[in-house]
């Protein structure tokens, strides 16, 4: 966006503000994300990767959690993109509404499955109204996709916000000289303005959705091809075969970061994330 | 401080926390009720040591000590995950010191009255998955109340497919019990014991039932190997057998099964 414009001020400020120090703080770091996901890798033989690519949990598993994340992430672009714009407005009560939306993010995972349990289930807060319309939850692939949405949906609503946020007031003040009404405004100005941060943060609830484990064990429980998701299956093989789970793990991982590049690739800008 | 005089009480302290020790214990996840008293006993009985329990799947458990983690003691709700453990030389020679048996809890609002409503389509069910204890003595048991054929010739099969989510452990079979999500599941006789009126209980008749033992073994890499062996031998004590029968437990199979 604004990279190139005078890019050489900036890269002078940002040398003053970068010295060594901070460079080395930050290799640090970066050596510290490295290091791990890098042990995973290095301990895994290739022939045990290639036997797991081709095995029952890589085939059912993996499939399972690319339907179910996609229908999170449908499900929070579509509810949680008009909450963005909402919150990004100067509307009565917006901290207290914000900070509800974020609370998933902060809940222990298990507990948000238990939440989940305890409204939707059987026996839950809306159970009777459930059963009487005949749906029925826990346990279903259903159930996968609102754990995964409970807890991805408030990394990808907080992104967006910001980005609503963000946008530039001379561009609205001339939608608005133009006479745009508010929904043309915000689907042909803001929306197109936005998309490329907006799709940084639908990344970033993907692959949150993706990695979903403990309110999907408690909420939808653990069925081969119905609730039995990567890092559940991943989860569950690390108490036989702790091998044959770290190759089904490393294929988890190279899917997501090859999916996040993608998204990078896609044009969303670095700052979104 | 009780029975020590003034001068007794002052070097008493400083003493007692230099060498306090923290015995830890690797627990299967059934025994978490039954094994905090245990440990309680264990503590009054010596002043200076404070016992330390983890609890999860038997199998759980065995994998942390194979990377390393630091306990004692190991109990194991099988004789296998603790033979595994054993062949791996993570732990000394084990010995049983509890059994248990299998039951079917059904939450109370449920229609299932008898063991043989369990093949009827549509209920929900849920066990252990096969990696832990409980999930292949419920397999197993169902094999052989099929072989039995009292239930008919597709009992097991009929369950089966009523099986809705396969747990990692026997207290989230449980607890999806309570909560009424579940109809029914397959538990301890230990657990039907400890959840009393929460929930109903179907007992297995004899020709369905598996042999389930607990065996507890001293962790080769402890450093406290002495108290760890006192520890088990208390475990196996008439006062630790009293306390796990408490909670639903069986004893006295234990100088039986500890031969093999």
């Amino acid at each position: 966006m604004s990279a190139s414009f005078n890019a050489s001020v900036a890269a002078r400020a940002r040398d003053a503000a970068l010295g060594a120090g901070a460079y080395l703080l930050a290799a640090f770091f970066v050596a510290f994300i490295f290091v791990p996901l890098f042990a995973l890798v290095a301990r895994v033989h290739p022939s045990t990767l290639l036997a797991a690519a081709h095995g029952t949990i890589v085939r059912q598993a993996l499939w399972l959690s690319l339907e179910t994340s996609t229908a999170s992430l449908f499900i929070i672009a579509l509810c949680g993109t008009p909450l963005a714009a909402l919150l990004s407005q100067p509307i009565r009560g917006r901290a207290v509404l914000e900070a509800l939306v974020t609370l998933p993010v902060v809940l222990p995972p298990v507990v948000g499955g238990l939440a989940l349990l305890l409204a939707f289930g059987r026996a839950g807060l809306l159970g009777k109204e459930l059963n009487a319309l005949g749906i029925h939850i826990p346990f279903t692939t259903a159930a996968v996709v609102l754990a995964q949405t409970f807890v991805a949906a408030p990394l990808y609503i907080s992104v967006a916000r910001g980005v609503f946020a963000r946008v530039d007031a001379n561009t609205l003040q001339a939608a608005a000289v133009l006479r745009a009404s508010t929904a043309y405004t915000f689907a042909r100005v803001i929306i197109p303005a936005a998309i490329p941060a907006l799709l940084g943060g639908l990344a970033l609830s993907w692959a949150r959705a993706l990695g979903e484990f403990g309110a999907t064990i408690t909420f939808a429980g653990n069925l081969p091809g119905v609730t039995q998701t990567m890092p559940v299956a991943v989860y569950m093989a690390t108490q036989i075969d702790l091998d044959a789970a770290i190759a089904v793990a490393v294929i988890l991982m190279l899917l997501s970061y090859g999916a996040l590049l993608l998204v990078r690739a896609c044009g969303a800008p670095s700052e979104s994330l | 401080m009780r029975g020590l005089s003034f001068y007794q009480a002052l070097w008493a302290a400083p003493i007692a926390m230099l060498t306090h020790a923290v015995l830890t214990v690797f627990v299967a996840a059934s025994l978490h009720e039954a094994m905090p008293v245990v440990g309680r006993a264990f503590e009054a009985r010596h002043p200076s040591v404070s016992v330390r329990f983890e609890f999860n799947g038997s199998q759980l458990l065995a994998a942390q000590l194979r990377e390393g983690a630091p306990a004692d003691v190991f109990a194991s709700a099988d004789k296998r995950t603790m033979e595994a453990a054993r062949a791996d030389g993570l732990v000394d020679a084990p010995v049983v010191f509890a059994g248990n048996s299998l039951a079917v809890i059904v939450n109370t609002a449920s229609q299932v009255r008898a063991l043989s409503d369990l093949s009827k389509p549509g209920l929900r069910l849920i066990m252990c998955a096969e990696q832990a204890p409980c999930g292949r003595y419920a397999r197993a048991s169902l094999a052989k109340l099929n072989a039995d054929g009292r239930y008919g010739r597709h009992f097991n099969a009929a369950v089966m497919r009523n099986v809705v989510s396969m747990e990692e452990n026997v207290e989230s079979v449980a607890a999806k019990v309570r909560l009424r999500e579940a109809d029914a599941g397959f538990v301890y006789g230990s657990d039907a014991v400890r959840l009393g009126g929460a929930v109903r209980t179907l007992k297995i008749p004899q020709v369905g039932q598996t042999e389930i033992r607990y065996p507890i073994a001293v962790v080769r890499s402890t450093r406290l190997a002495s108290l760890a062996n006192s520890f088990v031998s208390f475990v196996r004590s008439a006062t630790g057998h009293d306390i796990v029968r408490r909670f639903g437990f069986k004893t006295g199979l234990a100088a039986r099964a500890s031969q093999r």
